[in-house]
Parts: C-alpha cells; structure tokens; sequence
C-alpha cells in the first residue's frame, strides 16, 4: 500500500522537461527523496499512513487485435458466452426467459456450484 | 493529414527565409562529441578488456599462474526507426508557395515548399535521436531498475539514479545515462563510477563540479593518450557564465572562452548534451559509442506519392540507433 500519492493534476519532472512522473511511476522512496532534496514539498502529495490502493493497471492495449469489419459482433457474442459472474448468468438467464416464455414464466434455475464466487 | 499550415493568401510578395523553429543542431553528430559506429545493422559484438595483473617474486621453476585476462563481450543491435507522415501539396495553392508551381491544374508540386520546410525536418529528427541518444529507457529496463533496492555503493543503484530511470522518456532503447546505471544485457547495475549529486544552481556549480572530478576515476584524469570531456546539460551554459559573472574577482572560475564558445573545468573541455538536469558524464570520447548504420541517414528525407491515383504525399526518414558505453567502470555519473 502506498503512503505516497500525486494530487489530482499534479505532475513532477525532476530531472528537466524530459523526465515525468506520475502516479504511474512513483514510489514511497521517490518521493520521499524528492522531498528530501527539495524538489517537492508534502503539498503536491496526497499521504496517508495507512496507505493507498495501488493504481489499476493499465489496459495492455498492443495485445488487442485490431477489429476486422464483421468480426465485431462475434467477438461481443464470444465475451457474452464467458460472462461467469452471478449477474452475468442471471441476465443470461433472464434472456432466456423472456425469448422462451408463453403464459407462465419458468422457474429461475438454481444457482450451481460451478460459479465462481466473487472476489473483492 | 498532417499537413498544418497556417496560411495567408498571398496578394504581394514573401520574405524568402522560411525561419525553422529549431535554431541549433545535433551536436553530438556535428560535433563529433561522441564515438560513432558506423555499418552496424545487427548483432555487431564490441569487446572490452580489463586485466588484473599481479607482479610476484621471481623464481627459475615453474611459476603460479596468478592474474586475470579479462574480456567482455557485449553484442549490440541497433533500434531501427522511423519517422513518417502524410501531407497534400493542394492545401498550398492559395499561399506563398503557389510562386513556384508550374502551371496546370495538375502541377501543385512546390519546390520551395520541398527545399525550405520539408528539409527543415531533417533536424528535427536528427535532434530526437540524439535525445534519445542520450536521455531515456526502455519499459523493461524501467521495471528492472524499479525493482533494485537503492544504496550508497558503487554495486547499488543510487536514490537518484532509480529516480532517474522512472522519469526518464520511455523510449525503444537506453540512452547513455541508463546504460551506464543499468546493464541490461547482463541484467546487473552498471560499473560506472557513481558520484551522488544535488540540484545544481548557479550559485553552487562550481562545488558539483568539483565533486564530479574529484570522484572520477584518476586513470582517466591522468589519461594522455584520450583526454576525457565532461559532458554537460544544455542548461549549464547560462549557470556557468552567472557563476563566473559572480565570482568575477575569483580564481576558482571556469575558464571560458566566449568567442570561441569554448568552457573549460581543470583543464577538461566540458561539452553541451541534452543530458537531464542535475546530471554529468565525466568519460573519454572514445568510451560513449553511437552505434548506427550511416550517421547520413538522419540527413536523408524519402519524399514520394503515396499512391498514383492521388495527390496525397509522404515524407519518410529511417535509420538505426543505439548507444552504448564501454569499460564503463572508468566513466562518471553525476546524478543529482
């Protein structure tokens, strides 16, 4: 957990305009020594001692393959298929219902043990 | 498109010079301030020795082996680059450069629009690629370093150094400075000799100065054959000039030559890089190798239709690049 955290909009460069940080690249120990040598103060930081959340990664985007015309809807019907969360089947199972129902909606199915449970 | 002119019809006449915004040049290239390494395209091997030589008591039988032969090879291959973009000669017609087009319909080719603003990107790319030269990391070598825990010796990466490398320009190879705090070929912290460093100001350049000497390694100040340079950040210029307009009346001065443009430490010329603030190399030309396949390339501009069946053009540079730092052990790092 970070103690350390660049306020909304703050940016450092502390080597000239070419070098930057962000909340990207910075570490408790970089800061620290940045304020220790004077090149930031305690007010471009945000600090808790508890500790911040790391930053979520960030999307790997170079992995993603282009979209081809006509393979858009495929690739959303294969991510559809993968849902595995208990919203994911329900709103599957929902579909279901709505596109087989007559007079009398069908009972939802039970829950199976195959779903995974949900991790914070 | 990228063609981005802001254009005044033209009604009377135009000044000739079309003023480029970059006034100066690659040093390091025009200048000769570095090694180059010409003919690289790939997998070229520089070797380096160190020996360790041990004199013993002489005896008649058979002596002990005692000493190192040492060689070190470091494989190199450069980064191959390009720099690339579309434009279209119509959006000229109405401007300035509508003098020289032949007439036609069908002719919007601009000779002067070719000599004095396509030419003129030629230092633009020369001068990214001695940033690069100098001043950046790759993604991998940033996690690597980012990893090691920071200390005072030599072996360690130092506080600023690791600082260095997060905020460094992510760029498709090591510039010089991360060469020589990390060797990423061996995956070890570089040999440099390591001076730790502060922010340097006009008031106390002289002092930093003197720590980055002192610091260095005495084989390379005592070196008659290679004199070292101390390579500098541009920045350093205007500190130096204060500094000596401050201490007027001083001998611990720089000596400066101002006609000449020439500045001086103890005797070592001090050269302007674009190095990152708060850093100095102290090293011997021959040790900082630029490793390319033809310095030209950055001179030669590929201007051609993208296509026959329409107007739009392209301009085009490639070239070959990398860096690298030899017997790093005898180069000094300031960093601050």
């Amino acid at each position: 957990m970070a103690k350390y955290k660049l306020k909304e909009g703050v940016t450092l460069s502390p080597f000239g305009e070419d070098s930057l940080l962000t909340n990207k690249n910075l570490t408790d120990g970089i800061a620290e020594y940045l304020i220790s040598v004077g090149r930031a103060s305690e007010e471009h930081f945000d600090i808790s001692e508890e500790g911040f959340p790391p930053a979520p990664p960030e999307p790997v985007v170079d992995t993603i393959p282009p979209v081809v015309d006509g393979e858009e809807n495929t690739i959303t019907a294969v991510v559809n298929d993968n849902i595995s969360t208990p919203e994911g089947k329900l709103k599957k199972e929902k579909q279901k219902v709505s596109e087989t129902s007559t007079d009398t909606p069908a009972p939802p199915e039970p829950v199976v043990d195959t779903i995974p449970p949900v991790v914070d | 498109m990228a063609l981005s002119y802001n254009k005044v019809d033209i009604r009377g006449v135009a000044f000739k010079d079309v003023m480029g915004e970059i006034l100066f040049t690659n040093n390091t290239l025009e200048e000769g301030l570095v090694t180059f390494a010409e003919d690289v395209k790939a997998n070229t091997v520089f070797t380096d020795t160190a020996h360790v030589i041990a004199l013993q008591q002489y005896i008649s039988g058979a002596p002990t082996a005692n000493g190192t032969i040492g060689v070190n090879d470091y494989l190199v291959t450069p980064k191959k680059f390009l720099a690339y973009d579309v434009f279209n000669m119509d959006a000229l017609r109405t401007g300035r450069f509508n003098r020289d087009m032949k007439p036609g319909a069908w002719n919007m080719t601009s000779t002067e629009f070719e000599a004095t603003v396509l030419n003129g990107i030629a230092p633009y790319v020369s001068i990214a690629a001695e940033q690069a030269f100098w001043n950046g990391a790759t993604t991998a070598t940033k996690a690597a370093v980012a990893a090691l825990t920071p200390g005072t010796p030599n072996t360690s990466v130092g506080t600023a150094e690791q600082v260095y490398v997060a905020a460094a320009p992510t760029n498709l190879l090591d510039g010089v400075v991360t060469k020589m705090i990390y060797d990423a070929q061996n995956s070890v912290v570089g040999s440099r000799t390591k001076v730790e460093g502060t922010t340097i100001t006009a008031s106390n350049i002289f002092t930093e100065y003197g720590k980055l000497y002192t610091g260095a390694p005495s084989v390379v100040l005592h070196n008659k054959i290679e004199k070292a340079f101390i390579y500098a950040p541009y920045s350093h210029l205007a500190m130096i000039n204060q500094y000596n307009t401050a201490n007027t009346y001083k001998s611990d001065v720089f000596v400066v030559d101002m006609v000449a443009g020439t500045y001086y430490f103890q005797g070592l010329p001090i050269k302007f890089v674009p190095l990152p603030e708060n850093c100095m190399i102290l090293a011997v030309k021959s040790s900082i190798i630029w490793v390319t396949d033809l310095t030209d390339d950055l001179n030669y501009i590929q201007i051609e239709k993208l296509q026959n069946n329409a107007d739009d053009m392209f301009y085009k540079f490639v070239f070959l690049l990398e860096s690298h730092v030899r017997n790093a052990k005898f180069q000094t790092l300031y960093l601050g």
